[in-house]
């Protein structure tokens, strides 16, 4: 027996479909492709540092909300950091936070980096179902090396599947029964197959909106604050187009982090869609985690998609941080 | 299953007995003497059913709609027949509008009549009346009460059945002994309702008889459907609601150089005083009346030496690329001569909500006619602020429409507008009011066929109609729902059906409960591509096949009228699969074919399979999308054989998910089936859409799999015609060409069993798999053998049972186990677990001729 997971999809062709003969051989493409789908994706960070270029003589840390999988996952980070001046290594500290406490994924002073070289670093962790925060540490050993944090893509690669239904509903097949002689090709088999695509697709949130700035306050790019506009005026931190092909109206689940120096933190984060009047999704600047979802107007087809922007706002006199601002999406919301 | 038909096997013969909707008399072949059914009052021997009648429903597999055959039958000239046709003696009409269950029928006189009364096709009793009154009504007595609306030839009541056309026919079967003997003294408990449709002509003179023509229920779906009303485009101004309460406030104080108030006033109008409350205005009437209001009230008070009057500015901001724009307005207050003035104050607080706004501008002085700005920004409504944060609904688009034809009233809340003659620009509107005689529509979406280009071409005057439409772009409805709702819709709500009866009238066939089974149908079309469709259905003088055909033709699907089992085996309409696939009604065997007087198997040519097909989701004849698949190696081999399908599907996104599955099955069918028709005895249980299991050795068919005479296989019922006269039946039958399209095996969850997990004494599982396993132990002539596995665990063709019998036990399917094959062990949960036991049927190497003709690996079968 196995629970095979093939390595590419495998999409039948429609001859395929159409020979005589069938058998259960196209089915069982059709069954280890939904394997594929829950070892292989889809990706569920893509972060983008909104940050200074060439930082020096201090660590630059990154902290954002995050909704993995149910399953608690292997995960693989790839990480892109340019490197500036000078050839010492590169420092790098992965966290979790679930459980109420700051976990290590992955933590190393040895990432070695030549001067002004974009260096890509791979590693794969576990992260935890209730695993709420990522928190990523970036440096150099001689600190007055320049370094610029570019990327970071989080994906699932699983190794391999166990036997038994996981806690996001995945059911594998085991290939004992479909790869026998003579063996009956029964509608189970096709429900699996449905069910486990669907079910690891409502599982996996997929990122469609980052937008991280550098965790400690006095090195951050952008804050809403009274010396560039009036008290509870809104401004554009950051915009982009997100596409989605093929899907109409669908929902963000949001995720804010955000706090302020001083005064009321209710309200102070904002994402819209650019150019509809739909709602305004909008986030305590608390230190906690904001959650808040945000309805889009889209036109479906296969180039549809919209503009989001992060907006943010502050009291007055006081300022505003926006830690970071987070959009997942899964199929059917 | 015991049908009535089963008895003819011992000699039996059927007597046949029909009932007219209104009429209280039972019509029958000869006198039976037994009870008739409550709300009948006697028996007429005076039925004749002509020696050709055939009863039975043939699939369109391309209209998705059954075309059961038609009844002509004749009634004898006996006096019971004769009372019922001839002239009322008294009538009179209704003076206002009835819905169907009220139990006063307001009329214009009551003289003469007594007890029961007719309208339209419906019979009414009544227990008492007054001059323009009946009291008391029961309604629709033997058949339906419908809505009666004044001014309609349908509200003209009579003491005699003045319509005939229409009214519903229901033929029943009775078993008869041969002897003639009715078994019983009641005669519906041993009778199945066999056919049933309404008059479609007749009654008529035909010899010494009467004769009568009626189309099966199925035909009534052929009848075109749609409401709408017609006329004008007045205008597309927005409009909005008003109220005499309406108010605003003004402050306004003027200083001099020296910062003294030299004029310091609060001015407070109502300028809608003269409206009702909830009348719709244009903006500019609006700010017509805030203007003329404002002159009136600084006129009373005297301030016209200070104050003139209100100007309001328009400022246009386009929007995006087929997306209306919207205006913005600021008003502007004018002032008469000051030399003195140097400061203005305004603070204006309009229409309450709105917080209170304030500006002071430095002047040098005033001149007549001076404007100073305020801060009041309105959209075009002055009600609504301008806020840009806070969107603008007055750039909704809205059209007032003149009507020609038809009532403002009558006109639906949400509904499609078609703009223009050729080629029209169709728009969706999602709320209606009336303004005076005007149909305000609002809500006007465009994402549908046309622009927002083409929303500004349309001038006051253009052509209009407005049609009515069962769900919206933002909220289409799933296929199953809607094939309810126009199967059952009246105009009256819920009257039909409890649930799906509640579109309007002329949006749907008004087939009650007992018509058709609603639960079934929506429970069968909720499967499979169908399940992800939404749709969007405005029947514009169009078909039930029009609109829904295509759409069940891809999904292999139909509705057809054929016994209803968990009813009594009453004939209705009911949802059906025409594509391959699915368990077995019932096995046709040699045994079963009728050779009298002729080949009992005739094979007949099949419709050539299409190489280029084209999908298209229309709209009230419009196409919103289209797309083509074409075969084009098979065109130039073949030439091109070409199909077409539409549908009602507003939501492109999701067509274009589901075309690519049906690609397949359209370019992939045909060659792959025979079409037959075999005679057999009325008892065979096959009807339309039934699978059955068909194991002949009649040369006149092909095993193209073996390459032998005969065939053993499964075959898609997709016609059924019972001679009256003989009883003897011709099934219609799609089975297997070159290739095998294989029905799955089922594979059932495990509900409980008895004994212990490793060594149960009894499986529980669906009772839907009891026929399955019946008809499998059956075949064997013994044990059957079955697989146990778990989703996600360890599965193969080692564990298993051994199943001595099936029996229907506590609502399940209940399997003994005569012996364990194997180490399986049963896992049970409450509620169901998806990852509970399982029971399939076993490897071909130990599967008996009944499982064999499921699907198994390299059986040279493919699923479809």
């Amino acid at each position: 027996m196995a629970f095979t997971v093939p390595t590419t999809m495998s999409v039948l062709k429609m001859q395929q479909l159409l020979q005589t003969d069938q058998g259960a051989e196209r089915l069982q493409t059709i069954i280890e492709n939904a394997h594929h789908l829950y070892c292989y994706g889809p990706a569920h960070s893509v972060v983008v540092y909104t940050t200074e270029a060439k930082i020096t003589n201090r660590t630059a840390r990154y902290e954002w909300p995050i909704l993995p999988s149910a399953d608690g996952l292997d995960y693989v980070f790839r990480h892109h950091c340019r490197a500036g001046t000078g050839g010492s290594n590169l420092e790098l500290t992965v966290e979790e936070y679930s459980g109420g406490a700051w976990n290590t994924l992955e933590t190393t002073t040895g990432i070695a980096a030549t001067a002004n070289t974009p260096v890509t670093y791979t590693h794969t962790d576990t992260i935890p179902g209730g695993s709420t925060k990522l928190r990523v540490t970036w440096g150099r050993s001689t600190a007055a090396h320049e370094f610029t944090p570019n990327s970071l893509t989080v994906y699932p690669l699983v190794a391999s599947l166990s036997a038994g239904k996981t806690s996001a509903g995945f059911i594998p097949q085991d290939d004992g029964l479909i790869g026998a002689a003579g063996c009956p090709v029964h509608t189970e088999f096709f429900n699996r197959a449905y069910r486990n695509a669907l079910y690891v697709l409502q599982d996996r949130y997929q990122p469609s909106l980052s937008f991280v700035q550098e965790d400690a306050s006095a090195n951050m790019l952008y804050e809403p604050s009274g010396a560039s506009l009036g008290a509870s005026e809104w401004v554009r931190m950051g915009a982009a187009w997100l596409s989605m092909p093929y899907q109409r109206d669908a929902t963000l689940d949001l995720r804010a982090l955000a706090s302020v120096n001083g005064g009321s933190t209710s309200g102070l984060v904002g994402v819209r869609q650019a150019g509809a009047d739909g709602g305004l999704a909008t986030f305590d600047a608390d230190g906690a985690i904001g959650t808040g979802t945000l309805k889009l107007v889209m036109p479906g087809g296969p180039n549809s998609g919209c503009i989001l922007e992060v907006l943010g706002t502050h009291t007055s006199g006081q300022e505003t941080y926006v830690h970071a601002v987070n959009g997942y999406w899964k199929p059917g919301t | 299953m015991t049908t009535v038909w089963s008895a003819l096997k011992w000699g039996w013969q059927p007597v046949y007995w029909l009932t007219i909707e209104g009429i209280p008399v039972v019509f029958s072949e000869y006198a039976t003497g037994a009870a008739v059914p409550a709300g009948y009052s006697s028996e007429d021997a005076s039925l004749i059913i002509d020696d050709s009648a055939a009863v039975g429903a043939n699939l369109d597999r391309f209209e998705g709609v059954g075309k059961s055959l038609p009844l002509t039958f004749r009634l004898q000239d006996t006096s019971t027949v004769r009372s019922y046709l001839k002239r009322w003696s008294n009538e009179t009409y209704i003076t206002q509008d009835h819905s169907s269950s009220v139990t006063t029928l307001t009329v214009a006189d009551t003289t003469g009549f007594s007890s029961p009364i007719f309208i339209g096709n419906e019979r009414v009793t009544y227990s008492g009346s007054t001059a323009t009154t009946f009291t008391g009504c029961t309604r629709g007595t033997v058949g339906y009460a419908y809505p009666h609306d004044e001014g309609s030839l349908g509200g003209l009541v009579t003491d005699l059945p003045r319509y005939w056309r229409g009214r519903e026919v229901k033929l029943y079967a009775t078993a008869v002994d041969p002897t003639g003997h009715l078994p019983g003294n009641v005669l519906i408990d041993d009778a199945e309702l066999i056919w049933r449709g309404h008059i479609h002509e007749g009654p008529q003179r035909s010899g010494l008889q009467f004769e009568f023509t009626a189309l099966a229920l199925d035909r009534r779906l052929s009848r075109k459907i749609g409401q709408k009303w017609h006329g004008i485009v007045a205008d597309k101004h927005n409009r909005y609601r008003v109220s005499p309460k309406d108010y605003i406030q003004a402050h306004i104080i003027v200083y001099d150089a020296t910062n003294t108030g030299t004029f310091d006033q609060v001015i407070k109008w109502f300028p809608f005083k003269t409206k009702s409350d909830g009348d719709l205005l244009t903006g500019s009437e609006m700010r017509a009346l805030i203007k003329s209001e404002y002159e009136s009230v600084v006129s009373t008070l005297g301030h016209g030496g200070t104050l003139t009057s209100i100007h309001f500015e328009g400022n246009y901001a386009p929007g995006a690329p087929n997306k209306p724009g919207f205006w913005r307005y600021i008003a502007h207050f004018t002032f008469a001569a000051d030399a003195t003035a140097d400061r203005v104050y305004v603070s204006i607080s309009p229409f309450g909500p709105f917080p209170k706004r304030s500006v002071t501008v430095n002047v040098t002085s005033l001149s007549a006619g001076d404007r100073i700005e305020s801060v009041w920004w309105t959209q075009d409504n002055p009600k609504e602020s301008a806020n840009a944060g806070s969107g603008h609904p007055d750039a909704a688009l809205t059209m007032a429409v003149l009507l020609k034809q038809g009532h403002v009233s009558d006109v639906p809340s949400t509904g499609f507008i078609k703009v223009g003659t050729d080629n029209p620009e169709i728009y969706e509107y999602g709320k209606v009011e009336t303004v005076g005689g005007l149909a305000y529509l609002s809500q006007i979406n465009i994402s549908m066929k046309s622009t927002y280009a083409d929303w500004m071409t349309t001038k006051p005057g253009a052509q209009v109609e407005i049609v009515s439409h069962m769900g919206a772009a933002a909220s289409p409805v799933a296929p199953a729902s809607a094939v309810a709702r126009t199967l059952s819709s009246s105009g009256e709500a819920n009257l039909r059906n409890a649930t799906y009866d509640v579109e309007d009238r002329g949006a749907g066939y008004a087939l009650d409960d007992d018509q058709a089974d609603y639960s079934q149908i929506v429970d069968h079309l909720t499967n499979g591509t169908l399940s992800s469709l939404r749709v969007v259905v405005a029947p514009d003088g169009q078909t039930f096949a029009d609109v829904y055909g295509g759409l069940l033709s891809l999904a292999g699907m139909a509705i057809v009228m054929r016994p209803d089992e968990s009813d009594g085996r009453k004939a209705k309409l009911m949802a059906v699969n025409t594509a391959y696939g699915g368990g077995y009604a019932t096995t046709i065997s040699d045994t079963d074919l009728l050779t009298m007087g002729a080949e009992p198997v005739h094979v007949e040519p099949h419709r050539i399979k299409p190489n280029s097909a084209t999908v298209t989701a229309e709209q009230l004849g419009e196409t919103l999308l289209s797309m083509s698949f074409e075969d084009y190696p098979a065109i130039q081999a073949q030439g091109r054989e070409h199909m077409d399908f539409a549908l009602p599907v507003a939501m492109t996104d999701e067509l274009e998910v589901a075309l690519g599955a049906w690609a397949i099955g359209i370019l992939g069918m045909s060659e792959i089936s025979q079409l037959v028709t075999i005679s057999v005895p009325p008892w065979i249980d096959a009807e339309a859409g039934d699978m059955v299991k068909l194991n002949v050795t009649h040369p006149a068919l092909w095993d193209w799999a073996n390459g032998t005479p005969g065939y053993v296989g499964g075959a898609r019922v997709i016609g059924r015609e019972t001679r009256l006269e003989n009883g003897v039946t011709t099934l219609r039958l799609v089975i297997n060409g070159e290739t095998n399209e294989g029905a799955l095996c089922p594979s059932a969850l495990v509900d409980a069993f008895a004994g212990t997990a490793g060594a149960p004494t009894t499986i529980d599982v669906d009772i839907k798999y009891l026929s399955h396993f019946t008809d499998a132990i059956s075949a064997a002539g013994g044990n059957i053998r079955v697989l146990h596995y778990r989703p996600g665990q360890a599965e193969g063709v080692a564990d298993g049972y051994d199943i001595s019998a099936a029996a229907a036990s506590g609502g399940k399917c209940r399997l003994t186990v005569a012996a364990v094959n194997g180490t399986p062990s049963l896992t049970v949960t409450t509620p169901d677990a998806y990852d509970d036991s399982h029971i399939t049927l076993p490897e071909s190497a130990n599967d008996d001729a009944f499982q064999a003709l499921f699907m198994h690996k390299s059986d040279g079968s493919k699923f479809v």
